[in-house]
């Protein structure tokens, strides 16, 4: 095999004065028993932790929503106990009875007259009024558009 | 691992030592623990084997509970949305009788808060136990005071539904009462109980070591429901007319009681239904005297029958418009008795116009005998007397029309004239209401529909009617009972400016010996407002007035004010001049 020889030149270099140290053999280093079980501690007592917070917190919102519900339940209490007032001062004996304090007294049939009134004048306004502007009519639209949305029932 | 030397100690210290109990200590120690835990073994093996049941049965008792979620009752409305019925919220209170050391003292702060003796809280309170009731629904200034006695731990309050009746008396024998568990036991809230009653719900409650509730572990298992609403034919201001006139008119004749009643002719439906004496749902009186329905009760009707006879007369062709017959002023009978006019007077020649208008005892009972005793039974029973009318409240009487195999000779005489038959005020009301409908029979109702919880409306019943009555034959009796109060025995019963028609009634009552009771008498009348267009028909009853006693003045007046009144409420225009009322003294 024909082929170029390869040709080696050497340089002078200077090595550097120290020598080679060879690190001794270290054992690694072990934590402290102490500070292996804050570690341990620490990774499964913080999540134990955090559950019992957790927990803790569930159960005070519980508290804090059992105490709405029973104020809740307490204003509708007080709503129904208003609202058979309510009923009870619209009773007609009572109302009656204000009448006759303020001097009310039934019409005589002479005080009454009936007054006759056609079927389409009934369903027709009395007093035709000119149509609102379209911005009142938009306007309008709008406000009754959310108005239905608001009393829509919620899923 | 070399162990640290401790510190020398002791006498013998000197040289470095090892940490050592002796060891008998030791064994004490071992010993001690070694007993402990075996104590803590077995004392744990014994709750959980033998006694593992029970406990956990206790555990669950006083952690978990189920508890019943209230339904609500549905609420009753008049016909104009007024409310009748509805609910309010109040405590119930019960004692601990575990927690109780001193059942005396404890009885001497309660029981006069309660309402009770203090021995009978002792009594309740020494039964022992965890629970015992000491009042149910008490007033919220009642539960107040009891919670500001700081007895925890000794009393508890449940919150409970309890009915409540916006108008007080209003209507109460028609409304009827509930129970303290708020179940209907009268009226329209026992007649539609299924209806108006919620169906409760249930729930599992967990409670926390103090005893509060933890919402996390609440399970609902079944959803309550509402009950429905009842909408009723009633309007409360009408029904407040006829109470307070029919009030008016028991009171100034010092009357035992009586009933009104006003029905809208074209539909049955009941505007008004009065009973005096009534009682307030709100505080129902002890005993079933004071509950009654005087409006659903019989009674023996006198004159007012007679209408019904004509009826039947004219619809049979046993008399016309030309029909006469001479009253003498009485009339011997089978049976040795003998029919005589109120007044003792002779009508001589009357027509059948004058059978009401007079209120003709002789004619009357001519009429019934000419019909004779299977026409008269069926026209009657035809008319809806003698059976229920099937209005939609508890307790209504039949009325009493005995089958005619059981008259007597002298029955379809008597019974022309409203005797030996009990009719109640409904079903006269009822019967007039078809004379001016055209011969239509309607049903009587109190409520016309039921509102669901989700806000859905649904009638009660459709409309029942059934011809009885050819619609000449009504108008002829109508028109005949129209001279009744325009020149008859009725003309206390006229409204200015409508036309009334109306018949009146006396009757003698009848003694539980057989015969009747000297100077007791049921006045009556019972009529239609206004005639061009009846809208109203109207009944009054009054039970043994004292001073006067005929239909015709008793309860005749008492009509007018509540006819005139509802008329207005309801807003019925005056119709047509109503013919010129002659005022006399009334008679039957």
């Amino acid at each position: 095999m024909i082929a170029a020889h390869r040709r080696h030149r050497t340089y002078p270099v200077i090595l550097p004065e120290e020598s080679v140290v060879v690190a001794p053999h270290r054992r690694p280093r072990r934590a402290h028993p102490l500070a292996r079980g804050l570690v341990l501690l620490t990774l499964f007592g913080a999540p134990l932790l955090g559950h019992v917070w957790l927990e803790s917190q569930a159960a005070q919102a519980g508290y804090r929503l059992r105490a709405l519900r029973q104020e809740v339940a307490q204003l509708e209490r007080e709503r129904e106990a208003l609202r058979s007032q309510a009923a009870a001062l619209r009773s007609p004996d009572r109302l009656e009875r204000l009448a006759a304090r303020w001097g009310l007294k039934p019409p005589s049939p002479d005080q009454l007259a009936a007054v006759v009134v056609p079927g389409d004048l009934v369903s027709r306004p009395a007093v035709a009024s000119a149509p609102p502007p379209w911005w009142e009519r938009l306007a309008r639209f709008l406000h009754d558009t959310a108005a239905v949305a608001a009393e829509r029932p919620r899923p | 691992m070399k162990r640290a030397a401790l510190p020398p100690r002791g006498p013998r210290s000197g040289a470095p030592q090892v940490l050592a109990l002796p060891r008998w200590r030791l064994k004490w120690l071992a010993a001690g623990w070694l007993v402990a835990l075996a104590t803590v073994a077995a004392r744990v093996a014994y709750l959980q084997t033998p006694r593992f049941d029970h406990l956990r049965e206790l555990g669950r008792r006083q952690q978990v509970e189920t508890v019943t979620l209230s339904g609500s009752r549905g609420r009753i409305y008049d016909r104009a949305g007024r409310e009748l019925a509805s609910n309010v919220i109040r405590d119930s209170v019960y004692a601990v009788p575990r927690a109780i050391r001193d059942p005396e003292g404890f009885a001497r702060k309660v029981g006069p808060l309660l309402g009770l003796e203090p021995s009978a809280v002792v009594e309740r309170v020494r039964r022992g136990g965890y629970f015992v009731w000491l009042a149910r629904q008490v007033s919220p200034e009642v539960a107040g005071r009891l919670r500001q006695l700081g007895l925890e731990q000794e009393l508890g309050f449940e919150p409970e539904e309890k009915r409540v009746y916006p108008f007080g008396r209003l209507a109460g024998p028609v409304l009827g009462f509930t129970g303290v568990d708020n179940q209907g036991l009268a009226g329209l809230e026992l007649r539609y109980e299924q209806a108006l009653r919620g169906r409760p719900g249930r729930a599992i409650r967990v409670r926390d070591a103090f005893g509060r509730e933890i919402l996390e572990g609440r399970q609902v298992l079944l959803q309550p429901r509402r009950g429905q609403d009842l909408v009723l034919a009633l309007d409360s201001v009408v029904q407040h007319v006829a109470e307070r006139e029919l009030v008016r008119t028991v009171e100034h004749y010092r009357a035992q009681g009586g009933a009104a009643v006003a029905m809208d002719v074209r539909t049955g439906e009941v505007l008004a239904l009065a009973s005096v004496p009534g009682f307030d749902p709100n505080s129902v009186p002890d005993g079933t005297e004071a509950w009654r329905n005087r409006a659903l009760e019989a009674y023996e009707p006198g004159s007012t029958l007679k209408a019904a006879v004509l009826a039947a007369a004219l619809e049979e062709g046993v008399v016309d418009a030309g029909w006469k017959v001479t009253c003498p002023g009485w009339l011997r009978i089978p049976g040795g008795y003998t029919v005589r006019e109120a007044h003792g007077e002779a009508h001589g020649r009357v027509g059948i116009a004058d059978v009401v208008r007079l209120s003709c005892n002789v004619a009357a009972a001519r009429v019934g005998a000419e019909l004779g005793p299977a026409r008269l039974h069926r026209y009657l029973r035809q008319f809806g007397f003698g059976e229920p009318t099937g209005v939609d409240l508890p307790g209504e009487s039949a009325g009493i029309l005995r089958d005619p195999s059981q008259w007597s000779g002298s029955d379809p005489y008597v019974l022309a004239i409203g005797q030996g038959v009990a009719v109640t005020p409904l079903q006269l009301v009822r019967f007039v209401a078809a004379v001016a409908n055209g011969g239509w029979l309607v049903r009587p109702r109190v409520a016309v529909a039921m509102r669901d919880p989700e806000g859905g409306l649904r009638r009660v019943a459709a409309d029942e009617r059934v011809r009885v009555l050819s619609p000449r034959v009504a108008h002829t009796l109508l028109l005949a009972m129209e001279r009744t109060v325009a020149d008859g025995t009725g003309t206390a019963a006229a409204v200015q400016g409508y036309r009334v028609a109306g018949k009146t009634g006396t009757a003698q009552k009848p003694s539980p010996h057989g015969g009747y009771q000297p100077g007791r008498y049921v006045a009556s009348f019972v009529g239609v407002v206004p005639v061009d267009q009846p809208r109203l028909a109207i009944a009054v009853v009054v039970d043994e007035p004292q001073g006067a006693y005929y239909g015709g003045v008793v309860a005749a007046p008492a009509f007018s004010r509540i006819a005139s009144q509802a008329l207005w409420v309801l807003g019925v225009p005056p119709g047509e001049v109503a013919p010129q009322a002659v005022r006399r003294p009334g008679g039957d």
